[in-house]
């Protein structure tokens, strides 16, 4: 199964709305999309520089229709991050807002709103014939890894998630979430499988726009990361009182439990679903979901796999399953399983690497009603604002401007400890650029010495103990 | 530091801007550090800093440098008369 075979079902529902409310039909992107996805005569490379706007849904989807193969990245990538990219996977095409890639030397094939389909070259790229996208692993931050997802890790996500939230053809969906990041375009998918709509919405829930919008558009659900919901707590959840929203979903990383409680307590108040979701882009987007009525019960828990999936939780060292209570690995399987990474072109003729099995780097156990949870991670990352952060990664970078520094795990703050004298806010500003956060979202401790062994590696563990000079 | 600088120097640090930036041209997402996290650190340092506790309306309505002064001022914060 494809996904977006089944459009032409809804011909004369809504499809996609802009912010202001402007709808165009199932029979409209049908039409559109396929104007635009026929135009490149062979299966090619397109890098689609992702907004959350109607224009963009409109290539997407006559892409992926027309069998090519979508790189998915963010309309606000910086030039250089912009350039290494297209190095890296020698993209044919490109679709974007023209203003984002004002540096390409391209040729104009056609245009769709505000955005253009340009050609860059000519190459004959070898593509997997099951490849249908490449997403980054860490959403904004433009991570060189990307992860290979085939039409059937799409399809069957799309599927899985609609039946967990019974989402149905009524159901209209506000984008909360960049396009280019896995949980956002896992609503899209998900929307347009079951018939219903999307609001493509650039607004943050800190915009007045986006107040405006729900009330134009009348959405009845949206996602977020744990920061949606920090935002939405100071901003007052009541605010959705009497609006047409029906259910909000969270996932993206941890959200701490006390949140959970009051947010899930205010939306049960006022008849809104709360449903928490785990999952990674290397599982094309999500893996499990804690129903609305389980959150109160089980706050810290990321609830049970999806249909179609399994979780098991295995021994570290044997990779052997362990029982109820005993921390492990968290291991998934299922068909939303990706292809496997990519981090140059020649990596796209790959087959499937992975075979529907993922090792998720996280530390789970799981209780003896089957609920899974979280307890740690293998792994050296954080995630901050729902993206990931490999921490080796900013390691090596400041390290590259001659400061040296380790990374403390966390959820929702990236500690940086840098060793000696280091003027403090050039290296906060050049570690915020680099990951593409806010700085609040750094914390930068300046000590003497990092704790190390007598062979000299960092000594992670002793990081904690730290305090700043 | 009077309310005129102290609300400078919020500004000033939230999102790494110049002196000169400081106009009624600094909107909200004009920089790049002006996001919705760069917003919510802001409004937590104005709280903060002028002992103000913010209405949600206030708080999705802080579109600008300018803006933010009017909002302020139904606070009690008065920043645009101290020049």
């Amino acid at each position: 199964m494809r996904l977006f075979e089944g459009l032409h079902l809804h011909a004369q529902s809504v499809a996609l709305l802009d912010a202001s409310g402007i709808a165009m039909t199932y029979q409209e992107l049908v039409d559109q999309s396929e104007d635009i996805g026929l135009l490149p005569k062979r299966r090619s490379l397109i890098l689609l520089l992702c907004s959350n706007t109607v224009d963009a849904v409109v290539g997407y989807v006559g892409f992926v229709r027309a069998g090519h193969v979508c790189v998915m990245a963010s309309a606000s990538l910086s030039s250089d991050r912009l350039d290494n990219l297209v190095k890296q996977f020698r993209p044919n095409y490109v679709f974007a807002d023209p203003s984002a890639y004002s540096q390409l030397r391209c040729k104009l094939v056609e245009t769709v709103g505000k955005y253009a389909l340009v050609q860059i070259n000519n190459d004959e790229i070898d593509l997997f014939d099951e490849l249908a996208l490449l997403m980054s692993t860490s959403g904004s931050t433009g991570s060189p890894l990307m992860v290979r997802q085939s039409y059937a890790n799409t399809w069957s996500n799309a599927d899985a998630i609609s039946r967990s939230l019974n989402l149905t053809k009524s159901d209209r969906a506000v984008t909360t979430l960049p396009m280019n990041y896995t949980y956002g375009l896992s609503i899209i998918h998900s929307q347009l499988h079951v018939g219903g709509s999307i609001v493509m919405s650039e607004s943050p829930l800190t915009h007045r726009g986006f107040w405006q919008t729900l009330e134009v558009t009348q959405p009845t659900y949206f996602g977020g990361v744990p920061y949606s919901y920090q935002m939405l707590d100071r901003l007052g959840v009541s605010r959705l009182s009497g609006s047409s929203i029906r259910m909000l979903t969270q996932a993206g990383g941890r959200l701490a439990p006390e949140l959970v409680t009051s947010v899930s307590d205010q939306a049960s108040s006022m008849g809104i679903e709360f449903h928490i979701m785990y999952g990674q882009t290397e599982a094309t987007a999500r893996m499990s979901v804690l129903h609305s009525t389980e959150v109160r019960l089980r706050p810290t828990s990321i609830g049970k796999a999806l249909s179609g999936g399994t979780f098991r939780v295995l021994n570290i060292d044997s990779g052997k399953p362990l029982g109820v209570g005993e921390v492990g690995e968290l291991e998934y399987s299922g068909p939303n399983v990706a292809l496997g990474y990519a981090q140059s072109v020649s990596d796209l003729i790959r087959g499937d690497d992975w075979n529907g099995v993922l090792r998720t780097g996280d530390l789970a156990v799981f209780d003896e009603n089957g609920f899974f949870y979280i307890v740690g991670r293998r792994k050296r990352f954080v995630k901050l604002f729902g993206n990931r952060v490999s921490l080796d990664h900013v390691e090596s970078h400041l390290s590259s401007l001659g400061i040296t520094a380790a990374c403390g795990l966390g959820d929702d703050v990236l500690k940086v400890y840098v060793e000696g004298d280091v003027d403090a806010a050039v290296a906060l500003r050049e570690v915020a650029s680099f990951v593409g956060v806010h700085q609040s979202g750094v914390h930068l401790i300046q000590v003497e010495k990092l704790p190390r062994s007598e062979s000299g590696k960092i000594e992670y563990a002793n990081l904690e103990q730290l305090t700043g000079i | 530091m009077n309310n005129l600088e102290k609300y400078n120097s919020i500004f000033l640090q939230c999102f790494v801007v110049k002196p000169t930036q400081l106009t009624e041209n600094l909107t909200y997402q004009s920089v790049s550090t002006w996001d919705s996290v760069g917003h919510m650190a802001m409004i937590a340092q104005l709280e903060d800093g002028f002992g103000i506790m913010m209405e949600m309306d206030d708080i999705i309505d802080f579109s600008s440098y300018t803006v933010g002064i009017k909002i302020l001022a139904k606070y009690g914060v008065d920043i645009s008369l101290e020049m």
